[in-house]
């Protein structure tokens, strides 16, 4: 399985994701969930999730909160706030212009 | 970026890693539960979890910084806000800032001072291991240090390491170029070893060189081998002559080094050569000396004063002679050097500094002050924030960044006005300052400004920050612009502003106290007239005292030459002036008065006089007669006296014709002298000083010990003086003049210290006055951009302009009363640490504290005039339909 290296400009596109679709979550129920839906295709390294949790909570996209998990263990959930949301919005459009972009040149050759 | 790490990490980051710490941990926790169920062993789960999670430390520390980059941000975003903010409302801007820069300028210039003088350890080895010490005399009312005793103290003491001991001793320096008169000092071999002094090049004095008969050896102080011998190692053997006599050079004293004695920086340094007195041999000179000990380390200046005392009783017990009854009472002082060398500056740079830390004070609630006022204002703009989902912390956060930035731009004008006023005080180069060439700058004093900047900036910007925090947001964006302060705020302000008008009355009232004492200094009569009077002195070698005749031939010819100019009135001669201190008391007995028993007769300054001096000082006689120049051949000697000595040793009697002479224990006793002449007191230790009784003696062969001070009454004081050096140096090529100054010069250098402490804490009292007029100004203006509404249905009712005006200047009336009130209070309880300051001055003089009380009220009303005109200027029409 190759590293995801590439992917960290898209890191924070993926977290914000996965928090609208899952609600809350936390840090190794992203890993999880990610390495799931991509079929094993994306994998993202502990390294460098917490960082950009941390980030994205800072500049207030996210927030986060101690809570119980399934399992009876304490974990610390995340979830979108309103203006992650909006951000959600922003940084899927900028992606899929990338992608339009990268594919209109693939073809092109 | 590492000062808000260390910022970031006192404020918030404890709490967050351990947050991270544990938060990572369940995520390892998780990953080895899910190995464990698809059926990996407990320990094959775990370590898959920590491969799998990679270098945990690693994680924390970018994650954490991710967090640092991110607070950052939002730093400089609060900091490019306030910029905003304080660039909206020019006017506040510039006044907080110059509050701040005035207020922080004078602090750190004054901690400079401190810093420098007061608290830098001075240049010697384990500095405080040095002490002072003397024996204090009753009898002489005075602290005397003998070298027999410092014998004793430096034999016989348990407590002391080591000690040393130094005695001025000007020099004439001749040989070489026109010949000038030196400070220099005689210094014991131990006084080099006892500071830890090691010269480059060359070494100091070593205890056989300190010996009466042997060869002469000189220390040159470091600026006078670069003055005379350009810095020339090589100057090391060669030789110099002092008072006509060679003194071979064997050291150079560091650049660093300072003599430990604020009135004596001596050029040079030659051995002491102090006789011994082991064995009470006493038929040998003594002399006075100073003292300068090391104790033992761990040893208290209490410790070594104690057994410095038992030291001199023993001293004492062990010795048979006359003059026991000059021990009566003695006790033994003792101090640290640096007390010492600082005693008599500590006490006024203290007040000082207690001036400005009012200032200070001052600054901060004017300040203070003002930004409550803004926030009233801003408390809509806050609660709009806070609606839009500001946190409060948030909004504290930017308010207090606001005031951090104020009192950061203000701190930077603060610094260089610091500099400048120490610049300045350098250049003046107060004698009222010692060591007054370090005053300087140091991290030290940077951290201290920095430090008070920031206190400053968080102590007048918190207050106002929490008052807006606490408004509610639907309240605030409600009311729109009709924000109307509560009567909290307002009466908040007002106590604010009557707390800077009562500290600035208590600093007037301070520097009314020492400019009240000032002028009662200068209105004393110094007994002679100052102007148009040229004073220059003529000192002589001791190794010249048996050559009388030709000294006295010398000094009547100078005389004799500058009385021929035309420039010059009259011309006079004394072994002593007014202003400079005795050089000569001698004790006496007086005929048919019983006598004092043995070794107790007082002492009485005497001066040896030319007829013409007392004409030339415009002295006069109260009674009797002049000298003659035939009283020198009398056989019957003569004096004159001053009121003084008549009113002490012949109460209610004529003292004309009076006899007295000097007790003489042993041999044939000394001529009675007869009184011919009263004159007139002279304050000779300074214009403050009580007068002591005087004798005059007749100057004449016989009678000039260490030189004659010329005093020349000419108008033209420069180019008689030039006549003078002339004149002095083709008479005697090597005879120089020294301490030439026009009287006026003298007694203005008398008053130099109580005129800086005037000066300066006259300037910090006007500074307090001024910033509290600013406060006043403020607190009005305000009121009345609030009460505009108020005032333009006043006026609308009937009101008018005078009976507005009248309104806003008894609102300032009121609050500088209050003022006063509070001030005089304080003055009471704060002045009297003054006392030692102040001549014939009340610290409760009534004048002082009705005029400086009478200034604030003044200044108080002077600043609420303007905000009352532009009170009655509202147009009430206008002011209504504002609303």
């Amino acid at each position: 399985m190759p590293k995801n290296d590439q992917l960290s400009g898209s890191l924070d596109l993926l977290i914000l994701k996965t928090l609208a679709q899952l609600g809350s979550m936390h840090g190794y129920g992203i890993v999880l969930h990610i390495q799931q839906v991509s079929d094993d295709l994306l994998r993202i390294e502990e390294g460098s999730l917490y960082p950009a949790l941390h980030r994205i909570e800072e500049t207030g996209w996210i927030a986060s909160e101690w809570r119980i998990s399934e399992n009876n263990r304490r974990a610390k959930y995340y979830q979108l706030t309103a203006r992650g949301r909006k951000q959600l919005v922003v940084e899927q459009q900028s992606w899929e212009r990338v992608v339009k972009g990268v594919n209109s040149l693939l073809k092109f050759a | 970026m590492s000062l808000f790490r260390r910022i970031a990490s006192v404020f918030r980051s404890h709490r967050l890693d351990q947050d991270l710490d544990e938060e990572l941990r369940s995520h390892l926790e998780m990953r080895a539960a899910d190995n464990m169920s698809a059926g990996m062993s407990a320990e094959e789960a775990q370590l898959d979890a920590r491969r799998r999670f990679g270098n945990a430390a690693l994680i924390k520390e970018s994650t954490r910084a991710q967090r640092i980059v991110l607070w950052l941000e939002s730093v400089l975003q609060d900091v490019r806000f306030a910029l905003r903010v304080l660039r909206r409302s020019p006017g506040f801007t510039v006044v907080a800032v110059l509050t701040v820069a005035l207020t922080i300028g004078a602090t750190t210039a004054v901690f400079t001072v401190v810093q420098s003088v007061l608290l830098r350890p001075l240049h010697f080895e384990n500095p405080d291991r040095l002490i002072t010490a003397s024996v204090f005399m009753p009898r002489f009312n005075d602290e005397i240090i003998a070298s027999p005793q410092y014998e004793a103290f430096k034999e016989d003491s348990r407590v002391l390491e080591d000690a040393g001991a130094y005695l001025r001793q000007d020099l004439n320096l001749s040989g070489a170029g026109e010949a000038e008169r030196i400070h220099a000092a005689m210094a014991t071999s131990s006084f080099f070893t006892t500071l830890g002094i090691r010269p480059h090049p060359g070494r100091a004095f070593t205890p056989d060189e300190d010996k009466p008969e042997a060869q002469k050896v000189v220390v040159l102080s470091h600026s006078f081998w670069q003055r005379h011998f350009s810095s020339d190692e090589g100057v090391i053997g060669k030789r110099v002559l002092l008072d006509n006599t060679p003194y071979v050079i064997i050291g150079v004293l560091p650049q660093s080094f300072r003599f430990p004695d604020t009135n004596l920086q001596p050029a040079v340094i030659i051995p002491a050569a102090l006789p011994s007195f082991k064995g009470g041999d006493e038929s040998k000179p003594m002399m006075i000396v100073n003292v300068i000990g090391r104790v033992r380390p761990g040893v208290s200046v209490e410790q070594a004063q104690n057994d410095l005392q038992n030291v001199l009783q023993q001293y004492l017990a062990g010795t048979t002679t006359s003059f026991h009854g000059f021990f009566e009472g003695a006790v033994v002082h003792a101090s640290s050097l640096q007390t010492q060398l600082v005693g008599a500056v500590r006490r006024p740079l203290l007040i000082i500094l207690g001036a400005v830390g009012c200032v200070l004070l001052i600054g901060c609630l004017n300040i203070a002050s003002l930004q409550l006022a803004r926030a009233v204002q801003r408390s809509q703009e806050v609660g709009v924030r806070t609606a839009l989902g500001a946190g409060k912390l948030r909004v504290l956060r930017q308010l207090i960044t606001e005031n951090l930035v104020l009192s950061g731009c203000g701190a930077i004008g603060g610094l260089l006005i610091a500099l400048a006023a120490v610049a300045l005080l350098r250049a003046a180069s107060l004698s009222a300052l010692p060591a007054v060439a370090e005053i300087r700058m140091d991290s030290r004093v940077l951290g201290f400004a920095v430090l008070i900047t920031i206190v400053s900036g968080l102590f007048f910007g918190m207050a106002p920050a929490l008052w807006v925090n606490r408004t509610d947001p639907a309240e605030a964006v409600g009311k729109g612009t009709r924000v109307t302060s509560g009567a909290g705020p307002r009466r908040f302000r007002n106590l604010l502003v009557v707390a800077e008008l009562a500290i600035a009355l208590v600093l007037l009232a301070g520097a009314g106290l020492l400019v009240h004492s000032f002028k009662r200094v200068l209105a004393v009569d110094p007994g002679f007239d100052t102007h148009n009077l040229l004073t220059a002195s003529l000192n002589f070698p001791l190794n010249t005292l048996h050559q009388q005749e030709q000294r006295f031939a010398l000094v009547e010819n100078v005389a004799r030459e500058l009385r021929a100019l035309p420039a010059v009135a009259s011309v006079g001669e004394a072994t002593n002036l007014p202003l400079m201190p005795y050089d000569s008391s001698l004790a006496i007995i007086i005929e048919g008065k019983p006598g004092p028993p043995k070794g107790m007769a007082p002492f009485v300054p005497r001066t040896a006089i030319t007829p013409d001096y007392f004409h030339t000082m415009k002295i006069s006689l109260v009674g009797g007669r002049n000298f003659l120049d035939s009283d020198s051949n009398n056989s019957a000697p003569v004096a004159i006296v001053n009121q003084e000595f008549a009113r002490q040793f012949f109460p209610g009697e004529d003292a004309l014709g009076k006899r007295f002479r000097v007790p003489s224990p042993v041999g044939p006793p000394a001529p009675w002298q007869t009184i011919v002449g009263i004159a007139t007191d002279v304050h000779h230790l300074g214009l403050a000083q009580k007068v002591s009784p005087e004798i005059y003696d007749q100057l004449a062969e016989g009678s000039i010990y260490y030189g004659v001070v010329f005093v020349v009454r000419t108008p033209e004081i420069e180019s008689t003086a030039a006549a003078l050096r002339r004149i002095v140096a083709r008479l005697d090529h090597n005879q120089p003049v020294s301490e030439v100054a026009s009287m006026d010069e003298l007694l203005s250098a008398s008053l130099a210290d109580r005129r800086f402490s005037m000066v300066a804490l006259g300037a910090f009292a006007l500074l307090a006055l001024l910033l509290a007029a600013v406060g006043v100004f403020g607190v009005l203006s305000y009121s009345v951009a609030q009460r505009t509404h108020e005032i333009g249905i006043r006026m609308a009712l009937g009101s008018d302009r005078i009976r507005v005006l009248q309104l806003v200047l008894r609102e300032a009336a009121w609050l500088s009363m209050a003022g006063v009130l509070f001030g005089i209070a304080g003055a009471l309880a704060l002045t009297r640490f003054m006392t030692s300051l102040l001549y014939h001055t009340s610290v409760f003089d009534p004048l002082t504290m009705v005029c400086v009380s009478g200034v604030l009220v003044a200044v108080g009303i002077l600043a609420g005039y303007m905000p009352a005109r532009r009170a009655s200027r509202v147009d009430p029409m206008i002011a209504l339909r504002a609303e």
